[in-house]
C-alpha cells in the first residue's frame, strides 16, 4: 500500500500563496479535506495528481518524488477534479472506454471493470446514453466511476458531492467508506457533513495552510470548552450573533431560540458547554 | 491502436466540419463544370463547344505532338492565324477567346497578346518571345495537350489553400477542446494521457490532413482524367509553367511537376497542421486560437513576400547593395522562408526556386514541423 508524502510544498500565483509549506504523511484511508472556498484545496489536490508541479517542496510516493515516477504514479491514480469535464457527443460507455484505454486497462479487463463501475455508480443502464443528455448528478457519477476505472491505490476526488441530491450523497458516502479500507482516499469538500460522515483523517485549510489535523476525535477536542449553547429571546439571540461566532440558531418555542456559539469564555450566565462538532470546528478556524 | 482511433474518432465526430470536405470535393465539381460548359474551339472553321472542344483539341493536338520546333509554330499560326478575343476589347458582352488549343498556345507564349490582349501579327518580338518564346525553342520542349493539366494544377493550389482552412477548423481542437471542455485534468492524470496520447492526438491530426489532402487530390484528378484524359502527361511542365524552363533546363516533364507539386502541397499540409497543433496546445481559448491561426495562415507570408521582400529588393536594387554578399544573401534568406510557408507551398512555389534552395527548404520544414509539435506536446503538457 502506498504512502504519500508532502514535504514542505508551497504553490503561487501570481505573487499570492495559494499552498504554503503543506506536510503530511497520507496512508491508508479517508482523508477529509475541508477549507472555504480559496484555501488551497484544489491547488493542492492538483499539485498531488501532477497536474500542477509545486514552487518549492516535493510530493513523494514509497519515498520517490511523483514527478521521477511519471506513468507508474499516475497508474496507481484516481481523480475526479472539481470541474470534471466531459465529451457531450460520447456515449457513457465511449467515454469510460477512452479512460479505461487512457489508464492502460488492460482490454480483455475494460468492459468488465466497466460495467463493475457504472454498477456502483448507478448508471449502467445508461450506458448508451450520451452524455449531453445527463443530468449534473448523473455527470458527477460518471466523473466517480471513471475515477475508479483502473481500481486505483490513490483517489483524489475534489468536491464529489457537488451538484449530488441528498439520496446520491449518501449512497457516495457509503461507497466511499468502502473504497477508503484498502487505499488512499483525499476528498476535499466544503460541505461539513460529506466529510464528517467519512474521513478517517481530517485537514483543515485556511489561506493555503494546514491549521488543523488529526481525526475527528482529536480535532473536536481540542475545541471542548469553546462550544456553548443557550436559550436566548430573540433581541438577545440577534446581540450574540453579533458579538460571537454563532454556528446554529434554532427557534424554540414561545419565540426563544437556541444559540449555539463558540466563545473562550462563558458568553452569557445560563449558556451551558456542549459537545463540539466538525461544523464547530470549521467555523472556529475560519474565523480566526 | 485503439487510442489512434478514438482520437480520429474524437476528431470526427463534428458533422458540421466533417462536411466541409465534401462540400470541398462539390466546390471542385462545380468550377470543373463551369469550366468545361464554357469551352469552345475552333478547328477549320468549324466550332466545337463543352467536352467535344476538348475532344477536339485533343485530337489536333496529336498532329503536332513531340519536340516544338519554329517550323510547327509557324505551320500552327499559317493554319489557324492567331488568337484573339471574339469581341474587341472595351465592347460590352462576354469576351470569347478565339481559337483552338495550339493556335492560342502559340499567341500567348511567343507574342505580347497576354500584355496587350490585341491580335498579334506576327511572333519572334516583344517582352514574352524574348521571356519564353525563344526559350521554348532553344530548350526544344515537348509538345502535348497540356490544357486539363494546367486547370488541374491551378484548381488543385486553390483546393490546398481551401482545404488548409478546413483542416485549421479540424485540427484547432484537437488540444484547445481539452482546455475548454475541462478534460485535461482528468487525462493528465492517466497513464498515458502525458505521452502516448499526446503523440496519438498529433498522429491523427496528420493523417487526418494527409488523408483529406489524398481525397481531394484524387478526386481532381478524376475529374480531370474523365474530362481532359491521361493525354500530356509526358508533354514538358514548361508548357504550362514556365518557371520550370529556367530551372529544371525545360526537361522536367508534366508527370514529373505533377509529383514535385504533389511534395511540396503535402508538405503544405503537413505544416499547417503541426503549427495549427502548435496554437491548439498554446492558446486556451479555442475561438482566439483559431482567429489567430487563420489571421496568420497565409497574411504573414504574403506580406512578408509581396511588401517585405518587394519592398527590399527595389531598396537594394537601387543603392546597389543587392550586388554585395550580404544583400544577395538577405534576398536568398528571405525568399527561402517566403517559399517554405503554407501559402507559397500551397501554389508550389517551390518549383520555381534554385535546385540549392530546394534541399534548404526540406530542412527548414522539417525543423519548423519538428519544432511546432515538440513545442505542442510541452505546451500541452505544463501546467493549467
Amino acid at each position: 500500500m502506498p504512502e504519500l508524502r508532502l514535504e514542505h510544498i508551497s504553490k503561487c500565483y501570481k505573487g499570492l500563496s495559494a499552498v504554503a509549506e503543506m506536510e503530511y504523511v497520507f496512508q491508508k484511508g479517508i482523508y477529509g479535506l475541508l477549507g472555504a472556498n480559496g484555501a488551497g484545496k484544489t491547488t493542492l489536490l492538483r499539485m498531488i495528481v501532477g497536474v500542477l508541479q509545486p514552487d518549492f517542496g516535493r510530493i513523494l510516493c514509497n519515498q520517490q518524488d511523483i514527478s521521477h515516477l511519471g506513468g507508474e504514479y499516475r497508474r496507481m491514480l484516481g481523480y475526479l477534479p472539481q470541474e470534471f469535464g466531459y465529451y457531450p457527443n460520447f456515449t457513457v460507455h465511449r467515454y469510460m472506454r477512452y479512460l479505461a484505454e487512457l489508464k492502460a486497462v488492460p482490454p480483455e479487463l475494460a468492459e468488465e471493470r466497466i460495467d463493475e463501475m457504472l454498477n456502483r455508480v448507478g448508471l449502467y443502464h445508461q450506458k448508451r446514453q450520451r452524455m449531453k443528455n445527463l443530468s449534473g448528478g448523473m455527470i458527477r457519477r460518471v466523473g466517480i466511476a471513471q475515477a475508479l476505472l483502473n481500481d486505483p491505490d490513490i483517489l483524489v476526488l475534489d468536491e464529489p458531492t457537488a451538484g449530488l441530491d441528498p439520496r446520491e450523497r449518501i449512497r457516495f458516502r457509503n461507497f466511499v467508506s468502502e473504497l477508503g479500507r484498502e487505499r488512499i482516499v483525499i476528498l476535499s469538500s466544503h460541505i461539513v457533513a460529506d466529510i464528517e460522515y467519512v474521513a478517517d483523517e481530517l485537514l483543515l485549510m485556511r489561506a493555503g495552510k494546514q491549521v488543523e489535523s488529526g481525526s475527528l476525535s482529536q480535532i473536536c477536542k481540542k475545541l471542548q470548552g469553546k462550544v456553548w449553547e443557550s436559550l436566548e429571546s430573540l433581541e438577545s439571540a440577534r446581540r450574540l450573533n453579533q458579538e460571537f461566532v454563532v454556528s446554529s440558531m434554532k427557534n424554540m418555542e414561545e419565540g426563544n431560540v437556541c444559540v449555539r456559539l463558540l466563545s473562550d469564555r462563558k458568553p452569557v450566565e445560563h449558556a451551558v458547554l456542549t459537545e463540539p462538532g466538525l461544523e464547530d470546528v470549521f467555523l472556529y478556524h475560519m474565523m480566526q | 491502436m485503439r487510442l489512434w482511433k478514438m482520437e480520429l474518432y474524437k476528431v470526427l465526430r463534428r458533422p458540421v466540419l466533417s462536411f466541409g470536405l465534401f462540400l470541398i470535393m462539390a466546390l471542385q465539381c462545380f468550377i470543373f463544370w463551369i469550366d468545361v460548359s464554357g469551352k469552345q474551339t475552333e478547328i477549320d472553321g468549324n466550332i466545337y463547344k463543352g467536352i467535344s472542344a476538348i475532344e477536339a483539341d485533343r485530337e489536333l493536338t496529336e498532329e503536332y505532338k513531340g519536340p516544338f520546333t519554329l517550323n510547327k509554330a509557324e505551320q500552327i499560326v499559317e493554319r489557324f492565324g492567331f488568337s484573339g478575343y471574339g469581341m474587341e476589347f472595351g465592347q460590352k458582352g462576354p469576351r470569347v477567346r478565339e481559337g483552338n488549343f495550339c493556335s492560342r498556345w502559340v499567341t500567348d507564349n511567343m507574342t505580347d497578346f497576354s500584355y496587350t490582349e490585341t491580335k498579334p501579327s506576327a511572333f519572334k518580338e516583344g517582352e514574352v518571345w524574348k521571356e519564353r518564346g525563344q526559350q521554348y525553342l532553344d530548350k526544344r520542349i515537348e509538345f502535348g495537350y497540356t490544357e486539363g493539366w494546367e486547370y488541374f494544377h491551378s484548381l488543385w493550389s486553390w483546393s490546398v489553400l481551401i482545404l488548409n482552412v478546413w483542416l485549421v477548423l479540424m485540427v484547432m481542437p484537437v488540444f484547445s477542446e481539452e482546455y475548454s471542455r475541462k478534460t485535461v485534468n482528468v487525462l493528465l492524470t492517466t497513464v498515458h494521457g502525458t505521452c502516448r496520447d499526446i503523440w496519438a492526438k498529433m498522429g491523427t491530426a496528420l493523417l487526418l490532413g494527409i488523408a483529406a489532402f489524398l481525397v481531394t487530390t484524387l478526386w481532381l484528378l478524376a475529374l480531370t482524367a474523365t474530362v481532359y484524359g491521361m493525354g500530356g502527361i509526358d508533354a514538358s511542365a514548361g508548357m504550362f509553367d514556365y518557371r520550370v524552363l529556367a530551372v529544371e533546363n525545360g526537361s522536367m516533364t508534366v508527370g514529373e511537376h505533377l509529383w514535385q507539386t504533389f511534395g511540396a502541397k503535402l508538405a503544405a499540409v503537413c505544416l499547417n497542421v503541426c503549427i495549427t497543433l502548435f496554437f491548439s496546445a498554446t492558446y486556451k481559448n479555442i475561438v482566439s486560437a483559431v482567429v489567430l491561426r487563420l489571421v496568420s495562415l497565409y497574411s504573414l507570408a504574403w506580406v512578408l513576400n509581396e511588401v517585405v521582400y518587394s519592398l527590399l529588393f527595389e531598396w537594394m536594387y537601387d543603392s546597389g547593395v543587392i550586388y554585395r554578399f550580404w544583400g544577395w544573401i538577405t534576398l536568398d534568406i528571405l525568399g527561402i522562408i517566403c517559399s517554405s510557408t503554407t501559402y507559397y507551398l500551397s501554389w508550389s512555389a517551390v518549383i520555381g526556386v534554385p535546385q540549392n534552395w530546394k534541399m534548404i527548404i526540406w530542412i527548414l520544414l522539417f525543423v519548423i514541423m519538428s519544432a511546432a509539435v515538440w513545442r505542442a506536446a510541452v505546451n500541452y503538457r505544463k501546467e493549467k
